[in-house]
């Protein structure tokens, strides 16, 4: 706990944001009765199409997406901040960690 | 539930009612450490009819969002041990990604049973600890330990030393395994083994928990979301709620001391005990 904590910090903060306000744009859209449309979550250009397009669906799989690069980008900002710490451990174990998540995602797009 | 909606006049009132619930759970399981799956699962598919293939993939987000939220309030108060964290979700993220892959093909009847014994198990050595032990002001002395930490609460510095690291780290992978294949938190396991098993702290413990969460649970929403499991628009008013629910928790957790802490997670353990093994008996 003596490493610093200012960039793991504002990560979460930002994630928080961003992913909050998505899934409230997606739920105000619902509640103003636009349908929910459907598409590849996994296609960059369909989820941005269907946000400008005010789909639900758009917006919230981008709140999907924002809330679940949070913690990755938070591992990635605390290992980070313990090797400037001078805690090399704890930061090449954070790499290990980023590597099993990058395992998920490439279990994922190898779907 | 196959994706739809109900009509459009019962629409607002489901998605207050799933808003209310998960801000709900998100409050509680904040501040035990434990996500808001345990109650997010059980109350969309018992009471709201919604299917549990749909429903755990997005309490999935929603345990992501518990953590992210609730995290940075923790750091302010400088009780997780991020180096702990660190090694023991090498453990947790492993144990999700797997419980993602195989959550298609276990039994969900036998699991929910075993999972019902293992609450019920981590409930009674829960209870057990409630009481605060003898000489506990000379044990946890920071003088003799390496790592300490301010209990809000008492504006005490107290003083732990993690042990049996290997064997955490190893129930911590049956952990990441649990939360990818029901949508929970792994902190129902994870907060008991690091107080009963390694000796942290009950208030370390539950924010360290905390801050593992989120990555360990999007390890498997990663492979939920890949193989069209998860529902954005059932994600997004599960995460709204425990967004909120989490902040008020975190807030709410500074002010409330350990042993009470403990005995919610012994009450919460033993009634999603008692719902996992109603589900299984079908």
């Amino acid at each position: 706990m003596t490493a610093g904590q200012g960039a793991t910090r504002l990560v979460l903060r930002a994630g928080v944001l961003v992913s909050a306000a998505a899934f409230a744009i997606a739920m105000l859209l619902r509640v103003a009765g636009r349908a929910a449309g459907d598409g590849d979550a996994f296609d960059p250009g369909a989820v941005l199409a269907a946000c400008l397009a005010l789909d639900p669906w758009g917006w919230a799989t981008l709140g999907v997406f924002a809330v679940i690069a949070t913690p990755v980008l938070a591992i990635a900002a605390t290992g980070h901040e313990h090797r400037v710490a001078g805690d090399r451990r704890t930061a090449l174990l954070s790499l290990v960690v980023l590597g099993v998540l990058a395992l998920s995602l490439a279990v994922a797009l190898l779907r | 539930m196959d994706g739809s909606w109900p009509r459009y006049a019962c629409r607002v009132p489901a998605d207050l009612v799933v808003l209310v619930v998960s801000l709900l759970a998100g409050g509680f399981g904040s501040m035990v450490g434990i996500g808001g799956g345990l109650i997010v699962v059980p109350v969309l598919t018992t009471l709201l009819g919604y299917d549990i293939t749909v429903v755990v993939p997005a309490s999935l987000v929603g345990v992501i969002a518990v953590s992210v939220a609730a995290a940075g309030p923790f750091l302010d108060g400088e009780t997780v041990d991020r180096p702990l964290a660190i090694r023991l979700l090498i453990a947790t993220a492993a144990g999700g990604l797997t419980g993602g892959l195989i959550a298609g093909f276990l039994d969900a009847r036998a699991l929910a049973v075993l999972f019902a014994i293992l609450l019920v198990y981590v409930a009674i050595q829960m209870a057990r600890q409630v009481r605060p032990r003898a000489g506990a002001a000379v044990a946890d002395d920071p003088a003799h330990h390496e790592r300490s930490y301010v209990e809000p609460v008492t504006k005490r510095r107290i003083g732990y030393t993690p042990r049996r690291l290997p064997a955490g780290a190893a129930i911590a992978y049956l952990a990441g395994n649990v939360s990818g294949l029901l949508g929970v938190g792994g902190g129902v396991i994870n907060v008991p083994v690091m107080t009963l098993l390694m000796d942290v702290p009950m208030r370390v413990a539950t924010t360290t928990s905390t801050f593992m969460l989120g990555a360990t649970a999007a390890a498997s929403a990663i492979v939920y979301e890949a193989h069209g499991r998860l529902d954005p628009m059932l994600a997004a008013p599960v995460a709204l709620g425990v967004f909120a629910g989490a902040k008020l928790g975190a807030r709410l957790s500074k002010r409330i001391p350990p042993s009470w802490l403990r005995i919610a997670f012994v009450a919460l353990a033993g009634w999603f005990a008692v719902q996992m093994t109603l589900k299984a008996l079908g």
